[in-house]
């Protein structure tokens, strides 16, 4: 297509995204020090800037290049203290970082943004600022020293001086081989005690195997702190006398403004170990061999029938411990930690919470769980939804926390646990909690339920229609103070997912979103039934109990309940909740299903057993259809639908579904 | 300056590189790399020509991706017409429509997708086309051939169906009608 020919290639989309990630998350950590920022992260930060500018070069993307060396030079002039770091700078370049991310993955997709923003970010880099006298004046360094000094050599020890510390030159000496070495570990047992500004070189002296250097060291620390960090090396050490002078003034700015793309996008390239890879070679090499041992099976004339069965069904075993092994290894090269979802949902509170003029608080716990990284990328667009909910709808402005006793800064908490083969991701806002009268209101007004039944409506019930698709257009939301704007579409992409969403809503205190998700996608264990002739294949997740159905239970509310183990259960036949022609073949089963403290039990006309299911969606044409969250290939052409428990479960404990599969 | 203290110097240089302290002016780069590409003059455009009941329909053949063999389907439960069911394609689920709905085509759907279908007639198709929503398939009695035609040679509809119908192709042997494959499936 052609499109094609602009695309760089993956590895370029993977290293750039991987590269502003990073700088992403040293420009918070910059924030949090910006009044004395640390001299390495902004180091860092401007080296990742400038190998993105690199990359992007490299490859040919204009632009991305063109914006990363607008970011670049104003995080140079951080680095050499020509601009201080401000939050409207901050919160600049955190754009721009979202800019790189999305330049990344599509380029040519923001293509005046991108242009736009380079603008900026260079207007802010105009003219120096007053800095009142250069305290380096006052350093009485020797001539020849401070010609060598580089730029930035020069503003840490102006730095250095402006904190009202002291300079000190210290001359050592170091083997050849090793003075690398040694100055890097200087450097690192100098930290908290000072910092190693300048390696100058020291006068030469006889022997070749020794080099000499003059050190710069900024230190508030006496004199015995750093002879110790020297680490007992004999040095001379001697402070750079200093004249005494006056501090310089402070600066103001005025906020910049945001906007641009909600959510960036995560890689859909993954770097993976090579040992990792090393190992996949090592089965494909195996399942090789078994492939040749096979192919001289079928010419092996002089083994009896028997012996040749027998050796078929050894080959048969290898072959398959092999391929779980290979199944295995891919499953966990394919793991990645949830921290880089957690890390763009903190610059999105950020952001988010800045234009809806908001104290907000992103705390986050478990960014170490590990899960696919396909249900990373898919988990992004339906977690930056949920986050912009509890921020627009349900973290209250300022003024009216602080009337109802609460901190003015609203918390969000973004967690992740692992629970067996399943994590669970919750979002918590203490904000007002959903407004279920007004739910109940615009239920009623959209048509989505009846006086009567939203009248009689209970949480659950209420919960379901707050993720239905006709709930959440813009018009009927914005008005209201409660949540709802595309929660049908974050359900979707969660059921998806094989995942569930539920939502705990305390009024006044609070909503959390619960996401139930498998730890992996490549496979999902299944329970395929048999439907008026049809194949369903049920997440073994949410299957609690399968039995042999008898009695016909009793009628309640128009729901027939079954008591089932002691407990009463809401009991539908799965023929009749598709409207499928009755062909009952053989038993009849019911299959209990279960989300949360939820239960249904599902009438089957059959059972064929368990299987391990490569789920795929079922595509943006068909959306959401009402009791399918997707489809599995089980055999060659045939393909079986997977049910969406949740759905199933809002349905018959609801009502009919809201919409019908859109042809 | 000796070889010995040359080599200290490199070594020196070496310690003291910086890779932050390169400024290399900005590489120029051709601007082409981000621009899309201008469409090509077209001439001629290709049209893939089908059957379906007793009528002759074409499309344009870039749309169409690929040309399947018709196959029992995957019934999708409450689907509405023209949804007649999903295949795997090479893990996209692709969804399947009957074109003759929205081209008022008298008849009754095939019964392509759950336990009582019967097994495509051989000549059945499914063409794969390409969409803003991703694949579809469109379920045709029989597929024609590839025709060559000048835009200037399309005649508009006088009657029947309109919305999606691109024109009309009269060809020595029949009545040609040219579709937009959205149109269909909507």
């Amino acid at each position: 297509m052609s499109s094609d020919r602009a695309r760089p290639p993956a590895e370029f989309s993977s290293e750039a995204v991987e590269t502003a990630e990073a700088l992403g998350r040293n420009l918070l950590i910059l924030e949090k020090c910006a009044a004395d920022p640390d001299p390495e992260v902004l180091n860092s930060v401007f080296r990742q800037a400038h190998s993105l500018k690199g990359l992007a070069a490299t490859f040919g993307q204009k632009r991305l290049a063109e914006l990363a060396h607008a970011a670049e030079d104003l995080l140079d002039r951080f680095r050499l203290g020509k601009a201080r770091v401000t939050p409207a700078r901050l919160d600049l370049l955190l754009e721009a970082v979202e800019l790189f991310q999305r330049l990344a993955e599509e380029p040519g997709s923001a293509v005046d943004e991108a242009q736009a923003l380079a603008a900026r970010l260079s207007s802010m880099d105009e003219g120096p600022e007053r800095m009142g006298e250069d305290p380096l004046e006052r350093l009485e360094l020797a001539p020849q020293m401070r010609r060598v000094l580089t730029e930035f050599e020069e503003h840490r020890l102006r730095e250095t001086l402006r904190r009202g510390e002291l300079v000190w030159a210290a001359r050592v000496e170091y083997p050849l081989e090793t003075f690398d070495r040694e100055l890097e570990q200087l450097k690192a047992r100098l930290r908290g005690v000072g910092e190693l500004v300048s390696t100058l070189p020291g006068p030469v002296g006889d022997r070749l195997d020794v080099l000499s250097f003059v050190l710069l060291v900024g230190s508030g620390a006496g004199e015995p702190g750093l002879r110790f960090a020297f680490g007992g090396v004999p040095v001379d050490l001697r402070p750079v006398p200093v004249r005494k002078e006056r501090r310089a003034g402070a600066e103001t700015e005025g906020a910049g403004r945001l906007e641009g793309a909600e959510s960036g996008t995560v890689a859909r390239t993954l770097r993976v170990d090579i040992a990792r890879l090393d190992a996949l070679m090592d089965d494909v090499g195996e399942l090789r061999l078994i492939g040749e041992a096979i192919r001289g099976l079928s010419d092996a004339r002089e083994l009896s029938p028997r012996a040749w069965t027998a050796e078929l069904l050894r080959e048969h075993r290898r072959l398959v411990r092999r391929l779980d092994i290979l199944q295995d290894r891919l499953l966990q090269a394919r793991m990645v930690p949830l921290r880089l979802l957690f890390d763009r949902m903190q610059r999105l509170v950020r952001r988010m919470a800045r234009e809806a003029g908001k104290e907000v608080v992103l705390e986050t716990s478990g960014a170490e769980v590990q899960i696919d990284k396909r249900l990373v990328e898919e988990l992004s667009d339906p977690l930056v939804h949920l986050v912009r909910n509890a921020i627009d709808h349900g973290i209250e402005p300022a003024g009216l926390r602080e009337g109802r006793g609460k901190a003015r800064a609203g918390r969000i908490l973004l967690s992740a646990e692992q629970l067996g083969a399943r994590v669970v991701l919750a979002l918590t806002d203490d904000g007002g909690g959903v407004d279920w009268a007004r739910v109940r209101e615009v239920a009623i007004q959209r048509g989505l339920l009846d006086e009567e039944r939203a009248r009689a409506a209970g949480d659950r019930e209420l919960q379901a229609v707050l993720f239905s698709p006709g709930f959440s257009t813009a018009s009927a939301v914005s008005p209201m103070s409660g949540r709802g704007v595309g929660l049908d579409v974050v359900k979707t992409n969660i059921a998806g997912l094989s995942g569930v969403i539920d939502v705990e809503s305390r009024p006044g205190e609070g909503t959390t979103f619960r996401v139930t998700l498998p730890v992996t996608l490549a496979t999902v264990r299944g329970l395929l039934v048999g439907v008026s002739g049809r194949v369903y294949a049920v997440p073994l997740s949410s299957v609690l109990d399968v039995l042999a159905h008898d009695g016909e239970g009793t009628m309640e509310n128009g729901r027939r309940v079954l008591s089932v183990r002691g407990r009463s259960i809401s009991v539908v036949s799965l023929a009749e909740t598709f409207g499928l022609p009755r062909r009952t073949e053989g038993g009849v089963y019911l299959v209990v299903v279960g989300v949360a403290e939820r239960r249904l039990g599902l009438v089957v006309d059959a059972l064929h057993g368990q299987r391990d299911l490569v789920t795929q969606a079922l595509g943006p044409r068909l959306g959401q259809v009402p009791g399918i969250s997707g489809a599995a290939e089980v055999g060659h052409h045939h393909t079986v639908l997977v049910l969406d428990v949740g759905a199933l479960l809002d349905e018959v404990l609801r009502g009919p579904p809201l919409l019908v599969a859109e042809a | 300056m000796s070889p010995g203290t040359s080599a200290v110097h490199e070594l020196l240089a070496r310690f003291r590189y910086r890779p932050e302290e390169e400024f290399d002016a900005l590489v120029d780069l051709p601007t082409s790399s981000v621009e899309p590409d201008r469409p090509v003059g077209a001439e001629e455009i290709q049209l893939l020509t089908f059957s379906l009941r007793e009528g002759e329909y074409a499309v344009a053949l870039d749309t169409v991706t690929e040309i399947l063999r018709a196959r029992p389907l995957t019934e999708i439960p409450r689907a509405r017409p023209p949804l007649l069911g999903v295949l795997n394609l090479r893990g996209t689920i692709t969804p399947v429509y009957d074109p003759s709905l929205r081209l008022q085509l008298a008849g009754s759907a095939p019964l392509c997708a759950g336990p009582d279908c019967e097994r495509p007639p051989r000549p059945a198709r499914i063409l794969v086309v390409r969409t803003a929503l991703g694949p579809a398939g469109l379920w045709v009695d029989r597929v024609r051939g590839v025709q060559r035609v000048r835009p200037g040679a399309l005649e508009r509809p006088s009657s029947g169906p309109t919305g999606g119908v691109v024109g009309i192709l009269q060809t020595a042997e029949a009545t040609c009608t040219v579709v937009d494959p959205e149109w269909l499936l909507r």
